[in-house]
């Protein structure tokens, strides 16, 4: 049975990217769906809407985009750095009153939820378009991080361990960065989209 | 205006799409005649983000119509090719009509 109404997550996602084009892409797609296109055909054009609108805006922005992406990568390595020596500390101290993992959690969380509050307080223009780069340059790293220790492994069998406890921190740090940039900073306002005629980055 | 002034395939064929919808050229014809034509489905996203480059170059020009209901009371973005632009579709039809003539493997129909 054909559905009445489109798929809401996916009007929610294409509403809230605020892309220069997201919000008369809306409409289009609403009215082909309307028309008879159906809801798989519907998130298809809207993720790929939100991907090439958050590439425009890159594309618009590259200093400030690179700039998004270090301050992701320093923010999180520090952290992780931290939290690797916090547990080295723990196990060197047998201090087993709670977890150490638990401890290397907290504090990749709390670093990733802090580079994500920068990372939007410091591009407001370009809020959505510049989170979505720092996390896309996060799961790069993860996966270039994975794929090494994976590698690695082959002659120290240990770093497979590690190489499985890094998949839990990076979807802790994924999770902390989209806390921090998404949901504790303010969203673009309706009807404004981050950027009108695109203008040379800066 | 950008100084790369040539077009890619793609930009080639949003444009001459355009140039064929005329006056009623927005998102949704436009992505239709690009299937027609095309045989293959076509993102709205990419040829949005096609048509805004082709804006920054100078080919293109764009206004918003009144919103309607049927799309949720969004507006349409209506899209023409300027003078610039036609200028510049005859130059690479030009370019590529000389590149196609005598070529013997097309003539006699093979692949």
């Amino acid at each position: 049975m054909k559905r009445s109404k489109p798929p809401a997550l996916a009007t929610w996602l294409l509403e809230h990217a605020r892309f220069t084009t997201t919000d008369v892409i809306a409409g289009d797609l609403l009215e082909e769906f309307n028309k008879g296109r159906s809801a798989a055909w519907y998130w298809r054009q809207a993720l790929v809407a939100i991907v090439v609108g958050c590439a425009s805006e890159v594309r618009h922005h590259r200093v400030l985009a690179a700039r998004a992406i270090l301050i992701t990568w320093a923010a999180n390595y520090g952290a992780l750095l931290l939290g690797r020596l916090e547990m080295i500390e723990l196990s060197e101290r047998h201090f087993l009153a709670y977890n150490p993992q638990l401890a290397v959690w907290a504090i990749c969380f709390l670093g990733s939820l802090a580079s994500g509050l920068i990372v939007a307080l410091l591009h407001r223009g370009h809020r959505n378009a510049m989170l979505l780069t720092g996390a896309a340059g996060l799961l790069g790293w993860a996966l270039m991080a994975i794929v090494f220790l994976k590698a690695a492994s082959l002659q120290h069998p240990l770093l497979q361990i590690i190489a499985e406890a890094s998949i839990v921190d990076y979807f802790v740090i994924l999770a902390g960065f989209a806390i921090g940039g998404f949901l504790l900073t303010p969203a673009p306002k309706p009807g404004a989209p981050s950027s009108g005629n695109p203008s040379p980055a800066y | 205006m950008n100084s790369r002034s040539h077009f890619g395939e793609w930009e080639l064929l949003v444009i001459l799409a355009l140039m064929r919808l005329g006056d009623d050229a927005y998102g949704v014809p436009i992505c239709r005649e690009l299937e027609k034509q095309t045989s293959r489905e076509v993102a709205v996203g990419s040829v949005y983000a096609t048509l805004e480059r082709l804006e920054e170059k100078g080919f293109v020009s764009s206004a918003l119509g009144k919103p309607t209901a049927e799309r949720g009371g969004r507006a349409k973005r209506y899209f023409r090719v300027t003078t610039n632009g036609v200028r510049e579709v005859r130059k690479t039809q030009r370019s590529l009509m000389n590149l196609w003539s005598g070529l013997l493997q097309l003539e006699r129909g093979m692949a």
